[in-house]
């Protein structure tokens, strides 16, 4: 595979990992906040929140892979390709970009939920103080 | 990537995880039993839980694959433990970094939702 092939395939396969990393961290979160939600009184903000959840994940992993700029160190086209080891660090650059704004976005989320709790009237929850958890 | 390259990368990772399933086993349970004390949701525990195991994981992934082993193989055997070391000291800025920020959420919350329970 020429080094061009490798650029091409592996920008795009390395952009669909960066949805695919999002996507399974909304897999495993979508539950618990779905049933955060559903405790609480305004059905609208809990529905908003439901589906903002998964755009809020997806979209700071695009953000991550896309903020690496390939012509950071190389002024030419014909510059980037000529280096393979260029090429892999980028790709190793770009996974831990979207992993980096994922963190920043989880935590964001856990801010949102934070004052999305803080702002409910005080009732008592579905579940009581002893009930187990679903880790 | 050259193999001796390729052990450095699979050895940075691998003590990324380590150190971050470390934090893990140490914080979890007293983590959970907080979490419950003061949400009074299962499924808040939950997701808060979760979300501080998945942004461990990322924080080791992120100081894993940030950390480029571009090194020749002619080169010495304390280039490659320099180079892992360079990536823990990544990976453990990461988890610092992410560890004071969701101390800083779950003080907040356990002060914010304490006042409001007793209201």
């Amino acid at each position: 595979m020429s080094n061009e092939q490798y650029l091409i395939v592996s920008y795009f396969f390395v952009g669909v990992l960066s949805i695919v990393i999002a996507m399974a961290v909304y897999a495993f979160l979508r539950r618990p906040l779905a049933g955060l939600a559903g405790a609480f009184p305004n059905t609208n903000l809990a529905a908003v929140l439901k589906k903002l959840f998964p755009a809020g994940l997806v979209l700071p992993a695009m953000a991550g892979f896309l903020s690496v700029n390939y012509h950071s160190c190389h002024t030419s086209y014909q510059s980037i390709i000529a280096d393979r080891s260029y090429l892999v660090g980028k790709n190793q650059e770009q996974i831990s970009a979207t992993c980096l704004f994922l963190m920043l976005a989880i935590l964001s989320w856990g801010v949102v939920v934070l004052l999305s709790l803080v702002t409910q009237p005080n009732q008592p929850g579905p579940g009581g103080e002893g009930e187990p958890n679903r880790l | 990537m050259s193999p001796q390259n390729l052990a450095g990368f699979v050895i940075l990772l691998a003590l990324s995880l380590a150190l971050t399933f470390a934090i893990w086993a140490l914080l979890s349970k007293s983590l959970e039993g907080l979490l419950n004390q003061v949400l009074k949701l299962p499924d808040g525990t939950t997701f808060y839980l979760r979300s501080f195991l998945i942004v461990l994981l990322l924080a080791a992934f992120a100081g894993g694959f940030g950390t480029t082993f571009n090194l020749k193989p002619g080169d010495p055997f304390m280039e490659y433990v320099w180079r892992v070391a360079a990536g823990l000291q990544e990976v453990c800025e990461y988890l610092f970094g992410f560890m004071l920020g969701y101390l800083i959420l779950i003080t907040v919350l356990v002060a914010v939702l304490r006042a409001k329970h007793e209201q």
